[in-house]
C-alpha cells in the first residue's frame, strides 16, 4: 500500500546515502544526507530524508540495485 | 602534439632552470609519472586547505564536504572503467589492490593461473598462498602470438581453477596480452578474471566490460595522480574476503566488518590527498583523451627505436608481431643495464635499469642482468628522445 508521507531511510555508508541522493536528483527528487549514530541501526550511518512518497524513493532505489539498511518515517 | 605539455606542474622551470640545476627528464613514468598535471597539483592543495574532514565519519561540514568529494571520486573512477561507484575501492597502490583482490577472493584453496610476464605483485601473493599448501598455481607462458597464448591458458585451466590473474600489459616490456580474450574465456568456464591494469589503464581504455570482474590498478602512474594511491574495482560477481579489518565508518556497532564494498575493503582512513589527485588525473586524461595520450607516447617509443635501429650494440626487446603500451625495454651490448641507467642519469635522464620487480618476465626474455626500460608519459617530447637518444649513440665512444 501506499502513503503519502516523507520519511527517512538508513543507508549503510555514506557511499550508499551519496549514491542515493544522486540518482533521486536525476529523477527530480530532492533529498537530505544527515548522519545518524543509534542502537537502533546498530551503527554510526547515514539516513537520507526524503518529503516525496517514501514508498516511490523507494521502489526507485531498488530498482537501482542501491543498498539500503531499513526505512524510518 | 606540440601543446600538450602545457598542462604539467612546470617543474623543469621552477626546480631546475632558477636554481641552475641540471635539468631532469623523467622517462620513468612506469615507475611512477611525473610531472603531475596542473589540475592534480590544485586538487592535492584543495584537500590540503578545504577538505579538512575525513569522509564517512561524521555528519558536520567538514566531513560532509569531505565525504561529497571523495563520492566524487569514486563516481569518476567508476564511470571511466565502466563499474558501480560502490565498487570503487580506494587503495595504497596496485600490489594493494591486487592482494586484496587475490588473497580476497582465492581464499585458502583452489587452483589459479598467472602468466609469464607477471609482476612480483601478483607472482609473490600467489606464491604465498601457495606455501599454506592447499593453493595451486600455474604458469601460462606468454607468446609473440596471441593465439598460443590463449591456448596456454586454456590448457592449464582444470575443475578447481577459481581465476586467471594476470596483467593487461608487461611492465618491462609492454607487451599486451589478449586480455579480451582471457577475459571471454573465464566468463564461459565462470572463474574469477583479475587484471592487473598497472601499465594500461591510462593508454588503453580500460572497462570492466572487457570481461574484466576484478580491476587493480594504480593511481599514481597513467592515472596521474600521486604516489600512494591504487584501485580496486569489481564488478560485484565475486566476493572478496577483507584481509584488513578495521574501522569503516558503518556498521560501528558490529564486531564484524561489514559485507558491503567498499566498506569491507576500506579499513581505516583512506588516502583523501591521494583520492582526490585520481579524480584530477583522470579528468585531465579524459581532456586529452586516452587516444591522444596513448599516441603521443607510442610516437615517442617508435621515435626512441628508430633513432637507434642503426646501432648493432643496442638491442631492443619487442618483436614485430606484437601490441604495446609505450614501454621500450633495451640493453646496450657490453654494459650491464644498471651502467647504462647510471650514465644517462649524469646526463640528465631517469630511466630504470635491473629486473623492474618482474622476476617471471626477466626469467622469460632471459636477461640476465635485466634491462633498461623508457618509460615516457604525456610530458615527455620528441626532442627530450632526440636527445637521450644521441646521448645513447655516444655511450659506445665514450666509454
Amino acid at each position: 500500500m501506499s502513503n503519502n508521507k516523507s520519511g527517512a531511510i538508513a543507508m549503510p555508508s555514506v557511499t550508499y546515502a551519496m549514491k542515493a541522493q544522486k540518482l533521486l536528483a536525476s529523477k527530480g527528487y530532492t533529498c537530505d544526507i544527515q548522519r545518524i549514530s543509534g542502537p537502533s541501526t546498530k551503527s554510526c550511518t547515514y539516513n537520507i530524508y526524503v518529503n516525496e512518497n517514501i514508498d516511490i524513493v523507494k521502489k526507485i532505489l531498488s530498482d537501482n540495485h542501491i543498498m539500503i539498511d531499513s526505512l524510518e518515517s | 602534439m606540440g601543446r600538450i605539455n602545457s598542462n604539467a606542474c612546470n617543474f623543469r622551470t621552477n626546480n631546475s632552470r632558477r636554481h641552475n640545476k641540471p635539468i631532469v627528464v623523467n622517462f620513468d613514468n612506469a615507475a611512477t609519472s611525473f610531472p603531475k598535471p596542473i589540475g592534480v597539483k590544485t586538487a592535492v592543495m584543495d584537500v590540503l586547505t578545504k577538505y579538512g574532514g575525513n569522509t564517512g565519519r561524521g555528519g558536520h561540514n567538514l566531513a560532509m564536504m569531505t565525504s561529497t568529494m571523495v563520492y566524487n571520486s569514486r563516481q569518476v573512477v567508476a564511470d571511466f572503467f565502466g563499474a558501480e561507484s560502490e565498487n570503487v575501492v580506494f587503495t595504497c597502490n596496485c600490489t594493494h589492490a591486487l592482494n586484496l583482490a587475490i588473497k580476497g577472493m582465492v581464499g585458502s584453496s583452489g587452483h589459479v593461473i598467472i602468466s609469464s610476464l607477471e609482476h612480483n605483485s601478483v607472482s609473490r601473493p600467489v606464491v604465498a598462498l601457495s606455501k599454506t599448501g592447499r593453493v595451486k598455481y600455474s604458469i601460462a607462458k606468454v607468446y609473440n602470438d596471441d593465439e598460443r597464448t590463449l591456448q596456454s591458458f586454456k590448457d592449464l585451466i582444470t575443475h578447481e581453477t577459481k581465476a586467471i590473474i594476470c596483467t593487461i600489459a608487461s611492465n618491462v616490456t609492454g607487451q599486451i596480452l589478449p586480455y579480451k580474450e582471457i577475459g571471454e574465456i573465464c566468463k564461459a568456464k565462470n572463474i574469477c578474471f583479475i587484471a592487473d591494469g598497472a601499465q594500461a589503464c591510462g593508454v588503453i581504455p580500460i572497462s570492466l566490460s572487457d570481461g574484466i570482474n576484478i580491476l587493480c590498478t594504480a593511481g599514481h602512474k597513467g592515472l596521474y595522480g600521486t604516489t600512494g594511491t591504487g584501485l580496486l574495482i569489481s564488478d560485484g560477481r565475486y566476493d572478496i574476503t577483507p584481509i584488513m579489518q578495521g574501522g569503516t565508518g558503518s556498521a560501528s556497532l558490529s564486531l564484524e566488518q561489514p559485507s558491503f564494498l567498499p566498506d569491507s575493503l576500506e579499513s581505516g582512513t583512506i588516502n583523501i590527498v591521494g583520492v582526490a589527485s585520481i579524480k584530477a588525473g583522470i579528468e585531465f586524461i579524459k581532456n586529452k583523451t586516452i587516444e591522444r595520450i596513448s599516441k603521443h607516447e607510442h610516437m615517442l617509443c617508435n621515435k626512441f627505436i628508430s633513432n637507434l635501429s642503426s646501432d648493432e650494440r643496442v638491442v631492443i626487446y619487442r618483436n614485430s608481431n606484437v601490441n604495446y603500451v609505450p614501454i621500450v625495454s633495451f640493453n646496450i651490448e657490453g654494459m650491464k643495464p644498471e651502467e647504462v641507467a647510471t650514465y644517462l642519469n649524469r646526463n640528465g635522464f631517469c630511466l630504470r635499469a635491473g629486473f623492474h620487480c618482474a622476476c617471471l618476465a626477466h626469467q622469460s626474455l632471459e636477461t640476465d642482468y635485466g634491462t633498461v626500460r623508457l618509460a615516457p608519459s604525456v610530458f615527455n617530447t620528441e626532442n627530450e628522445i632526440m636527445k637521450i637518444t644521441s646521448v645513447i649513440k655516444n655511450i659506445n665512444k665514450k666509454l
